[in-house]
């Protein structure tokens, strides 16, 4: 059964980035109005519309560059421990 | 102690004792089942009753083993249960030697966990090193050998460091030897030696290199008992007595974002788990750092928390490395055709370490990041909220596409992977319904929580919202550079290659120093004693023929055996001159001893 | 006659030994006799414990010390003969005369604890050497390899450069007071402490039991005399003339003047920091386990002085305690040792390879046996250790104590990688290894031992208390 779902979804992909991103918008939306309240917020910025959303872009592509960067210094071979 | 208070890390003892008779699997089975029920209802059992239990006076000391209060029950429940998902996981492994070490494992947590003075603590702390280094030295081979080596060695420091700490504060209170909190406001070098000595295990930085080194070594059921103990016994330690320690903030922070760009690198699947862990206690140890009740409660149900959720992704792993012997994401791939139950519970395990509203991480995270909020720690609490993006990023996303979905791996590995034995995966669908239940029954965890008069509530609009957009987004992220982050066949350096190199130079120095002077003072030895020895006897053999049997046997040869002498004397043979005079020493000798 | 009861048995225990030597191929009938004689002994000397009173003239002292070191002298050599099952790796047609020798050792050592003159302690000491001499090269040609005899002549040539070193300090003791005797010795030595030739006396004094025990840098005999002998006659080695040594050690620390006893607290702090450390940093690359254990027995040595130096009753009583514990536990391991070796040949870390599937109980000797050693709790080892170190701590010895403290975690790495090998690999095609009833018993009693004393100190440590009030 989930084989079947799994190759269900895989042979409509683009349906299904399609949908994702209609979701992503519409919890932008849902976060920035309808569930947004004032007094869950702790500083000025997160009184923006979608800001979470950019805090979740931002802090996954900081972590990622940060990755790749640390990646070229420390990255080494296999069998570098094995002499 | 009025009556009898049965530990119940007794229970493990005496199974793991009693385990080598039970050789006949109808006989192993059901008791590798029992024991660690018996010993989670024991738990349950104790933890129904506070109180101070097991005093035992043992020379000068009373010590105490049943200490039963609002942490320890939360710590023991989780542990116990722990310990029933890890048995059976691995029910049907057939080295009983490592039945034993996990549950001797298993049993110095509960032993840290109810113990109320550092003496227990230690016995029970250094138990859990034990225990937990077979585990991964029964995964054989060289490198888990090496690896276990690397663990003992950071574990015994760490335990010396805890021994010293200790002592020394014991000889500057004048015998105080109680487990409770320190003085972390006025720390003293006995408060800083017993702090490393906890986060050793707690794998905290600088000393955190041990834990993928070694839990991407041990075996598949091993790293399940060895991702829940030894790290979270270690942060009920440093709840008990580090809460507020300001220091722990910014090395939770460096554990949090640090093990997640190590993550990234990884493509061992063990390994990138174990850089979770890190990551993942690091919440905890920020928690323990802000100190206040709020965080110590997040800081506890995170622990429990992080035990469900991990040791299902660890079981999830180690059912694909069971089956198809690998774990590297570059040698993995696709194995959904063959094994989607694991996918699925996998997935679950994923989508909990995410925190995810309706599962379990969510819960938890929450509380420890509001804490840094309400003490207007806003730096931390913006890092705390960066770091949750991170784990859906590289385990969730990451770790599941690359092993079940992704390029296909090879034909052989596919033909291998099929889905694990019974027992496996009743373990890990009972994980997983333990992550769902937790996310979704708040009150089942709440409950449990160390301090009961927080109010905390997760289930707020806007935290939801908050929590999926900073996950849609960040999977977003994941989607657009998909294309950089396909794992590399390599290892990532790490703190480890100080030790490892230290190590080396150790073992080097050992064996080409010291065993090498050790041989060469016995060899002097050898030739001063033995050359003596061989030429005196000479001498004497030599003496014995030349000169008494000489004697005796005639002038004649007297005389040309002197001749012989004489021209030996003249050859200039320094040894046989040497002989000659002190031939000529040893008459004269008895002459004048005769004379006189 | 009553007083002098044990040593009189063994002396009739080895002429019957010696009579059964004369036949041939008694080698089993010998053993037994020994056992027998072992037991008896043990019994006797337990009967025995409260007497009091001297004999020859005043230079033979039975008191509760002299008999405490007797009945532990006594069962060391049971549970050794027990322990080492049929002495494969001795030569058969010596094996009676082998026993015969053993048995002459123990009667040397049992006199030795209850000699308080010089010259008998001379004597007696002798007696129990030579025939220790004569057992390691009674090894067999095959298993030897010949390291036997290489092994004998190095045994003999250190204990002869440390008796004259110990004699050399006995002569400056006569000189000094002008008596042999250690009723007159003691106060007179007192007396003079600040004399560096008291000091010096006493040090060369002590040399000889250093040798005995293998303390740095008298060691050098150790590991080569270890590999070389046969299995059984290192087990012996490395038990029963140890805790003599250690009895008369503790009798000539009672000479010096703890309030002067700076220069000679350092030396003995130096020796075992330096046992410690070199016994344990050359045991970490070995890989023949009796030469590993031999390297282990100095470190252990070391730790045994830690107790030495406080010169106190409690520190003297903590060695004895510690050295009891080291007997215990190294029988542990040369019992597995013994049984492993199919026909006496050297054990290596190797063929312990998956013992505990080829015997689970000879595993889990070893296991007990080495986390013993290493110092781990419950085990005697452990609380040995600890009381060791909280004593040279209440000292003020810091810097030893930490030297101690490292090394006992340097040793753990040697012990569990032992323990890892019989448990955590595979066997191979390694055989079983057939465990009697009498490997049973001998291996339960160890372990209960070992168990017991470690988790409950008290008793053996007040009667070694009483035990050393005596020469205090």
């Amino acid at each position: 059964m989930i084989i079947r779902l799994v190759e269900y979804l895989q042979e409509r992909l683009q349906t299904v980035i399609a949908v994702c991103y209609v979701l992503m918008a519409g919890l932008t939306i849902w976060g920035s109005v309808v569930a947004y309240h004032s007094h869950h917020t702790h500083m000025f910025f997160e009184k923006w519309p979608g800001f979470w959303s950019l805090f979740g872009l931002v802090a996954c592509f900081g972590l990622l560059i940060v990755a790749k960067w640390l990646g070229n210094c420390v990255k080494t071979r296999e069998d570098y421990y094995d002499d | 102690m009025i009556d009898f208070w049965l530990h119940p890390a007794f229970i493990l003892i005496v199974g793991a004792l009693l385990l080598p008779i039970m050789k006949n699997p109808v006989v192993r089975r059901p008791f590798l089942v029992l024991v660690p029920v018996l010993t989670f209802a024991q738990i349950l059992a104790v933890n129904a009753k506070p109180g101070v239990y097991g005093v035992v006076s043992y020379l000068n000391w009373n010590l105490t083993f049943g200490r039963v209060d609002n942490l320890s029950t939360i710590f023991a429940f989780i542990m116990g249960l722990m310990c029933i998902i890890g048995t059976v996981y691995g029910m049907h492994d057939k080295n009983q030697f490592q039945h034993m070490a996990s549950w001797f494992y298993a049993a110095g947590s509960l032993g840290v966990i109810y113990c109320a003075d550092y003496l227990v603590l230690f016995l029970f702390w250094e138990m859990m090193s034990f225990g937990s280094v077979f585990l991964i030295w029964c995964a054989k081979g060289p490198k888990a050998l090496k690896a276990g080596y690397r663990y003992l060695f950071v574990h015994t420091a760490g335990g010396l460091f805890l021994l010293a700490g200790f002592v020394l504060r014991y000889q500057a209170t004048g015998g105080d030897l109680f487990f409770g909190p320190l003085d972390v406001a006025n720390p003293q070098l006995y408060t800083y030696l017993i702090a490393i000595g906890l986060i050793v295990n707690a794998a905290v930085p600088p000393f955190h290199s041990w834990l993928p080194d070694a839990y991407a070594e041990a075996t598949f059921n091993g790293s399940v008992f060895l991702c829940a103990f030894t790290t979270k016994t270690a942060i009920y330690a440093c709840i008990r007595a580090l809460s507020g320690m300001d220091l722990l903030i910014p090395l939770g922070l460096v554990m949090i974002l640090g093990a997640i760009i190590y993550g990234i690198m990884e493509n061992d699947s063990r390994r990138v788990l174990a850089w979770d862990i890190i990551s993942q206690v690091g919440y905890m140890v920020v928690g323990i750092g802000i100190g206040t009740p709020l965080a110590i409660n997040g800081a506890a149900a995170h622990a429990v928390v992080h035990i469900l959720y991990k040791s299902l992704l660890f079981m999830g792993v180690g059912s694909v490395m069971y089956m198809t012997g690998k774990t590297k994401l570059t040698e993995l791939g696709g194995l959904y055709k063959k094994m989607p139950v694991t996918m699925f519970l996998t997935l679950i395990g994923g989508l909990s370490v995410s925190a995810f509203p309706l599962f379990c991480a969510f819960v938890s995270k929450a509380m420890i990041i509001t804490a840094a909020m309400n003490e207007h720690m806003m730096w931390t609490g913006y890092l705390l909220l960066v770091g949750s993006a991170g784990p859906f990023v590289y385990v969730c996303l990451k770790l599941v596409y690359y092993i079940f979905f992704g390029e296909e791996c090879d034909a052989d590995t596919m033909d291998k992977a099929a889905e694990p034995p019974v027992n496996m995966k009743i373990a890990m669908m009972f994980g997983a319904f333990m992550c769902v239940l937790v996310g979704t029954y708040v009150p089942f965890l709440y409950n449990m929580l160390p301090f009961q008069f927080v109010e905390y509530h997760p289930y707020g609009a806007y935290h939801i919202a908050e929590t999926l957009q900073i996950l849609a987004f960040a999977g977003f992220g994941f989607f657009v550079f998909r294309k950089y982050l396909k794992p590399t066949d390599t290892i990532s350096i790490d703190l480890d290659w100080i030790y490892r190199m230290f190590g080396r130079g150790f073992y080097w120095f050992d064996k080409m120093v010291v065993e090498r002077v050790d041989t060469w003072v016995s060899r002097i030895w050898d030739f001063v004693l033995i050359t003596i020895l061989m030429q005196v006897s000479k001498f004497w053999s030599w003496f014995d023929w030349h000169a008494i049997d000489g004697v005796v046997d005639g002038l004649a040869r007297s005389v040309r055996s002197l001749g012989g002498q004489v021209r030996r004397l003249q050859s200039g043979q320094i040894q046989y001159n040497i002989y000659f005079a002190a031939t000529v020493m040893a008459i004269a000798i008895f002459a004048y001893a005769f004379a006189s | 006659m009553q007083l002098f009861l044990p040593e009189l048995f063994l002396l009739g225990g080895s002429l019957v030994l010696f009579f059964v030597s004369l036949g041939e191929d008694k080698g089993k009938l010998a053993k037994n006799m020994t056992v027998l004689i072992g037991a008896v002994l043990c019994v006797l000397c337990a009967m025995g414990i409260n007497q009091d009173g001297t004999l020859f003239y005043d230079a033979y002292k039975i008191d509760f010390f002299s008999q405490f070191f007797k009945l532990v002298i006594a069962a060391g050599l049971t549970l050794v003969t027990l322990a080492t099952g049929d002495m494969k790796g001795i030569n058969g047609k010596i094996k009676a005369e082998y026993y015969l020798f053993m048995v002459i050792s123990t009667l040397g050592l049992v006199m030795m604890v209850s000699s308080v003159e010089l010259l008998s302690l001379f004597i007696a000491l002798e007696l129990s050497s030579f025939s220790l001499y004569l057992m390691v090269p009674m090894r067999d040609e095959e298993t030897g390899e010949r390291q036997q005899m290489e092994a004998g002549i190095k045994y003999i040539m250190f204990g002869i450069i440390s008796t004259g070193a110990m004699l050399f300090g006995m002569s400056y003791l006569f000189g000094l007071t002008g008596s042999t005797y250690f009723s007159d010795l003691v106060p007179a030595m007192q007396g003079m402490f600040h004399n560096p030739i008291a000091l010096l006396a006493i040090m060369l004094f002590m040399v000889g039991f250093f040798y005995k025990l293998a303390i740095f840098p008298f060691h050098f005999w150790v590991p080569d005399v270890y590999q070389g002998a046969a299995n059984g006659t290192t087990a012996f080695i490395a038990s029963v003339p140890k805790i003599g040594a250690v009895a008369i050690l503790l009798r000539i620390a009672t000479l010096a003047n703890p309030q002067h006893a700076d220069w000679l607290i350092t030396m003995l702090m130096v020796v075992a920091a330096c046992s410690m450390l070199y016994g344990n940093l050359s045991a970490l690359v070995q890989t023949d386990i009796k030469r590993m254990l031999g390297f282990s027995g100095i470190a252990h040595a070391g730790f045994v002085l830690l107790g030495v130096l406080t010169l106190d009753e409690l520190g003297f009583a903590r060695s004895t305690y510690y050295i009891l514990g080291y007997v215990l536990m190294n029988l542990a391991c040369f019992l597995v040792i013994c049984k492993v070796s199919v026909n006496g040949e050297n054990v290596n870390r190797d063929d312990l390879r998956g013992l505990y599937k080829r015997s689970p109980f000879l595993a889990l000797v070893l296991l007990v046996g080495m986390f013993a050693m290493a110092g781990i709790p419950p085990f005697v080892g452990f609380m040995g250790k600890f009381m060791l170190l909280a004593g040279a701590l209440q000292a003020d010895h810091l810097p030893l104590v930490i030297i101690g403290v490292v090394n006992t975690a340097i040793a753990i790495f040697y012990y569990l990688s032992v323990v890892r090998v019989a448990f955590a690999e595979a066997p191979g095609d390694r055989p079983d290894v057939d465990t009697d009833a009498t490997t049973w018993c001998v291996g339960l009693v160890l372990m209960a031992c070992i168990v017991y004393l470690g988790i409950a100190p008290n008793q053996l440590l007040d009667y070694a208390s009483q035990a050393m009030r005596m020469i205090m």
